[in-house]
């Protein structure tokens, strides 16, 4: 339910709420740090892998050390990332929006692990 | 998954790609992908007379996507040449966790391709875990002990296999990062060991880098596409090193500008031309070839006291 003004009068709008449902795979090393292969996260709207990689990253912050590069705002130097196997850089990268129900699959390219 | 955003494939012009190569501008299929990496493998192992058509090749192998991806696809060319002959040699330094599982991971994958394996490890051949030696000296940094104890092991293994050829996974990348490293280090005596084709040396086998022209994102990828097993747990020595400065470097400047990883690697092949390195000689102790004097197992040895 939305609420909004019209005129002096509260109206009650019944609005459906856009809930996308993305699952994550994560591979290789990054494995270990992010506490798990596999998770499952809701957005409301319309997510990109930004917004995706970001929300991954939240409260992980050993994920974030490895898996984000500071210097250039963004995990691809340090990852491939797949939209439903289609590496992301093959898209529109992290601004790519991801669909409800795909899978975003995170794989470390660092040596050593 | 049909995302209908990815472009057609700029090889086959048919299937959808899934790989974006930014330095030359391909869009590549899964097919035209692995295809493409294959006949980059070869070009290069051809470009640098790496093997001969009745060489047994000594694999390095430690579970790792690269070591892995290069199996496969030597594995696969190995047909083109039907008496050349395939090991794989892994190398257990002892890094307990870590190691473990990328010696599963390997002995799998060999198990599935038919390939013999031999393992060689630092307790056997140095009376101490990489884990035991760390333990009394991280001044120096892990990876200076198990990058040359490693090296060192690989080559023990070749020769007990009776391997003529060594080949290890090292990627474009690694090739970037040592040129960075030598440059860094104002160290072009070592611009000879930078040939990709190497050369044999008294008790050294020749050890020969058939990816060197592979981005370490590609290897990572044809693992992901070959469905293999990847490791979830990292070298816990790894971060301790300075080639991560330079591999941390050599990123962002190819995520920025790509084809920088080529044009470094490009450039060490030149400099490796003009420099024609320091003679070996053998070390007093072990009788291995060296640059002169010591041998470098010998003076970590003598130091860590094993």
């Amino acid at each position: 339910m939305w609420l909004s003004w019209h005129g002096t009068e509260l109206i009650r709008e019944p609005v459906s709420l856009v809930v996308v449902r993305v699952e994550i795979r994560v591979l290789g090393a990054f494995r270990s740090s992010s506490g798990g292969a596999v998770d499952s996260l809701c957005f409301a709207g319309k997510p990109t892998v930004r917004d995706v990689i970001l929300r991954l990253m939240e409260g992980r912050p050993e994920l974030r050390s490895t898996l984000w590069d500071e210097a250039v705002g963004s995990p691809m130097p340090n990852a491939l990332i797949m939209l439903g196997g289609v590496e992301v850089g093959n898209l529109e990268g992290l601004e790519t929006a991801v669909p409800d129900g795909s899978q975003v699959l995170v794989l470390s390219v660092t040596h050593g692990g | 998954m049909n995302l209908s955003l990815a472009p057609v494939c700029t090889r086959c012009k048919s299937a959808e790609s899934v790989f974006h190569r930014p330095y030359s501008g391909e869009r590549l299929c899964g097919g035209c992908f692995c295809e493409t990496l294959v006949e980059r493998v070869k070009r290069t192992i051809n470009r640098f007379e790496m093997l001969e058509h009745d060489s047994r090749v000594a694999v390095g192998v430690s579970g790792g996507k690269d070591s892995l991806t290069l199996l496969r696809v030597l594995h696969g060319i190995e047909g083109d040449w039907p008496n050349s002959e395939l090991v794989a040699v892994c190398v257990d330094e002892g890094i307990k966790g870590y190691r473990d599982e990328a010696l599963g991971i390997a002995e799998r994958s060999c198990r599935e391709l038919g390939v013999e394996m031999k393992i060689v490890t630092f307790r056997e051949l140095f009376g101490e875990t990489m884990d035991e030696i760390a333990s009394r000296d991280r001044e120096l940094g892990t990876c200076s002990y198990c990058g040359v104890l490693r090296r060192r092991a690989l080559n023990e293994a070749a020769r007990a296999v009776g391997a003529d050829r060594l080949a290890t996974g090292h990627n474009l990348d690694d090739m970037a990062q040592t040129v960075m490293l030598n440059l860094l280090r104002g160290d072009t005596s070592r611009a000879e060991g930078f040939d990709p084709g190497g050369r044999g040396l008294g008790t050294y086998v020749r050890r020969v880098k058939p990816l060197c022209e592979v981005p370490e994102k590609e290897t990572a990828f044809y693992a992901y596409l070959n469905g293999f097993e990847f490791q979830s747990v990292r070298c816990p020595y790894a971060e301790e090193a300075m080639r991560s400065d330079a591999r941390r470097f050599l990123n962002q400047m190819e995520h920025k500008r790509p084809g920088t990883k080529f044009i470094v690697y490009q450039t060490g092949l030149k400099l490796a031309s003009r420099e024609p390195g320091e003679v070996a000689g053998l070390c007093p102790i072990c009788g291995a070839p060296t640059a002169g004097g010591v041998c470098r197992v010998c003076q970590l040895t003598g130091r860590a006291g094993i």
